[in-house]
């Protein structure tokens, strides 16, 4: 009887988590379909949703259409990838370190790449041609930084969590150092890059965003295969390895998988901070650590997120439009630190 | 041990502050000449010292002795504080020594004759003993002005951009490059090349302020312009004739710049309001022009009308892509150097193939006679179809 007990307990606490996480999912979705329609309806042209799903159809007048499928889709679309790309490295992160303050910018990987993307925008230094000389020379240098930051902090075979941040600490401020000499150094040459250094989501076409799709798919794919491994890895290294789970090889798949994303967000847009630490943390909050379902509700809100930062950089001083990093941190920081201090017990950290 | 060297210290402390009111308080007054320009009456101002405030109120017998001349006046202090015009009896240029004698006690100050001074926009007093001769220019627009008013020679030194000029202006090929940014000019390196002059804009950013501060604070003669619009560069151009020596290469290139946006508009002043062409300017970095900026002034006076223009107080801002399109120029202009080519933008902004897209030569976009040079381009691009008359060009 106590044996059935046990086993009707486990089925009513798995049937009540599914329907957590399937209500989850679909807020999600649906709030991420409201931030949608506001990017694509508002603006200097005012769009109705009906007049949105009109040109969807063919119909529309030629404005609407030229502002519809050319500037404000892409735009949306970039922003729906680039923060699910940011929000799921955070997640990944956090998860692999075991730490909250882990994300791309913390290890580093945001400088490095941001080094990359500068030297080919400016010097036009690149491994790849055409579209992809950016962002495949800010994915490069997010290897290598991480491949430094990694060595760096490895102490006898193994990487100290604690040391492997203070690493990435020190290499992301080398690079943010580059990129500052570049600037100091090339003058009116990096005019431009003033704007994406602080998250610039106007300079860009379905070229871009075609690149940008496939970077964070696969990044965003790795980090879900192995989100059963990450709830191992919370648990620690030794944990793992007795469950089985090659902890080296995950770790290595993993961060991969987030130089993937984080390059793809950074050469295209520039520097936004705050997605992938904030999101990740209002996720758990609402889903729970279980990384299975993190990950992918971390990558739903961190689009939505930067959607609606989107939507708020071109009101907030309009006809002018502000840099999304701006409006990231304004409106993470302060989020933040309020769910530091209302709910840091129910963090989990 | 602690307390006596407490005590010490206090006592240490109570000596140099004795010392200190013993100087000051018994000099009992201070000395102030401003400077003139031969011919010029100047005033001495008479002030009490920071300790005998106000002792000196009342009537007080004062002797002034400058070049040669003495002068005895009984004078009213007020406030510790009396004035006295020496006559215009000043005509040699240089340092006059001018020794007030107040209760028996003389105080000496010096008394500057300069051959000419002029006013900043800082609205700060420079006076010259001499034309300069060795002049630092810390903008490519003085560095310009300098050189069409034959004075380029004088150039011992320039900021990077001025080097760019050196194929027009082959002086500037001789100065030595400070660098492009404010923060890589070194006031003591400056300093060191001894200049008579040097001239940067009067801007309230970055390390301009803190310049200005240390050159000054190093005997270096600073004067900061900042001037804002067509009316203000010929201003400039006049206030710079006078600064180098050359009123009337100055009046003449200033009779250019009016000559050429009256032409301007004049012509365009019969174009119709509905048929002035819708018109869209982006600089190199991007931003788009609005109220106070260059371009934004030479749309207009070119008979323009500048589509992205709005109310806000900012000149150049970062407009949202989508309305470059929305706000349906005709005409778009962006600056040569833009880094985006115009094919690029046309396709970047899925532009029709009526939308003309021309490109602005950098120089003339600039605080410099160069900005009638833009006028006569941007009039061109604008009314292709108007006869302009610019043959009083130099």
């Amino acid at each position: 009887m106590a044996d059935q007990s046990v086993t009707e307990e486990g089925l009513d606490l798995f049937r009540s988590r599914s329907v957590k996480w399937t209500t989850s999912v679909l807020g999600l979705f649906a709030f991420l379909a409201v931030c949608i329609m506001l990017s694509l309806s508002r603006g200097s042209l005012d769009i109705s949703p009906l007049g949105i799903i009109d040109v969807f159809l063919g119909g529309g007048s030629e404005l609407e259409n030229q502002v519809i499928w050319h500037f404000r889709l892409p735009r949306t679309v970039m922003a729906l990838f680039v923060g699910a790309g940011l929000a799921v490295s955070g997640v990944a992160m956090q998860g692999l370190f075991r730490n909250p303050m882990a994300s791309p910018f913390i290890l580093g990987l945001s400088s490095g790449a941001a080094f990359g993307a500068a030297l080919a925008m400016v010097f036009g230094i690149a491994i790849m041609p055409g579209y992809l000389a950016t962002p495949s020379m800010a994915f490069l240098f997010c290897l290598l930084t991480l491949m430094l930051v990694y060595n760096i902090a490895r102490v006898g075979g193994k990487v100290p969590v604690e040391t492997l941040l203070l690493a990435g600490i020190a290499v992301g401020a080398f690079f943010s150092a580059l990129v500052n000499l570049m600037t100091y150094l090339a003058g009116d040459e990096m005019e431009g890059i003033v704007f994406w250094m602080m998250g610039d989501l106007t300079q860009f076409g379905w070229s871009d965003v075609r690149i940008v799709i496939p970077m964070v798919l696969v990044g965003g794919a790795i980090i879900m295969y192995y989100s059963r491994d990450l709830n191992a890895m919370m648990l620690g290294d030794n944990h793992a390895q007795n469950l089985g789970i090659e902890v080296g090889k995950v770790r290595v798949h993993i961060l991969v998988a987030c130089a993937l994303s984080t390059a793809a967000a950074v050469s295209f847009v520039g520097i936004i901070g705050f997605v992938g630490l904030v999101i990740p943390h209002v996720m758990r909050l609402m889903v729970g650590p279980d990384h299975r379902i993190l990950v992918p509700t971390s990558i739903i809100a961190g689009g939505a997120f930067l959607i609606l930062a989107d939507v708020l950089a071109r009101f907030v001083l309009q006809p002018q439009v502000l840099p999304i990093g701006i409006i990231t941190a304004l409106i993470g920081a302060p989020y933040f630190v309020y769910l530091l201090r209302r709910r840091r017990r129910e963090v989990g950290w | 041990m602690l307390q006596k060297i407490l005590a010490l210290m206090a006592a240490f402390m109570l000596l140099i502050v004795g010392a200190y009111i013993i100087a000051i308080g018994t000099e009992g007054f201070e000395v102030e000449v401003d400077d003139v320009v031969p011919g010029q009456a100047t005033t001495v101002t008479i002030k009490d010292a920071i300790f005998t405030q106000e002792k000196l109120d009342g009537d007080h017998e004062v002797i002034i002795e400058v070049g040669g001349h003495s002068y005895k006046e009984t004078l009213t202090f007020d406030a510790g504080e009396a004035s006295f015009t020496l006559p215009d009896t000043i005509n040699e240029i240089g340092e006059h020594r001018v020794s007030v004698t107040v209760n028996d006690r003389v105080k000496v100050s010096t008394l500057n004759v300069f051959m000419y001074m002029v006013t900043d926009d800082r609205g700060k007093d420079v006076g010259f003993f001499d034309h300069p001769q060795k002049i630092v220019s810390l903008g490519k627009a003085f560095s310009e002005i300098l050189c069409e008013l034959d004075r380029g020679d004088t150039l011992a030194a320039t900021d990077s951009y001025s080097k760019e000029l050196a194929d027009k202006y082959p002086a500037l090929a001789e100065a030595d490059d400070l660098g492009a940014l404010s923060s890589s000019w070194d006031s003591e390196t400056i300093a060191g090349m001894e200049p008579d002059l040097v001239i940067m804009h009067d801007y309230r950013w970055g390390a301009y302020p803190e310049l200005m501060e240390h050159l000054e604070g190093l005997g270096v003669k600073v004067v900061a312009y900042y001037p804002a619009n067509y009316d203000e560069v010929m201003d400039l151009v006049e206030r710079f004739g006078v600064l180098v020596d050359n009123p009337s290469a100055a009046s003449d290139l200033k009779g250019f710049m009016d000559d050429v946006r009256e032409e301007v508009v004049n012509k365009v002043a019969a174009v119709d309001e509905q048929e002035k062409p819708k018109t869209y300017g982006e600089l190199r970095n991007g931003l788009t022009v609005n109220n106070g900026s260059l371009l934004h002034e030479l749309i207009v006076t070119a008979g323009g009308i500048n589509v992205a223009q709005n109310d806000s107080a900012i000149s150049t801002y970062k407009i949202e892509p989508e309305n470059v399109v929305v706000l349906g120029p005709e005409i778009i202009l962006l600056e040569d150097s833009h880094p985006k080519s115009s094919e690029k933008f046309r396709s970047d902004y899925e532009l029709s193939g009526s939308v003309e897209i021309k490109r602005v030569t950098d120089d003339y976009i600039n605080y410099s006679p160069s900005l009638a040079y833009g006028l006569m381009e941007i009039a061109g691009y604008l009314h292709p179809g108007i006869d302009f008359d610019f043959s009083q060009t130099p």
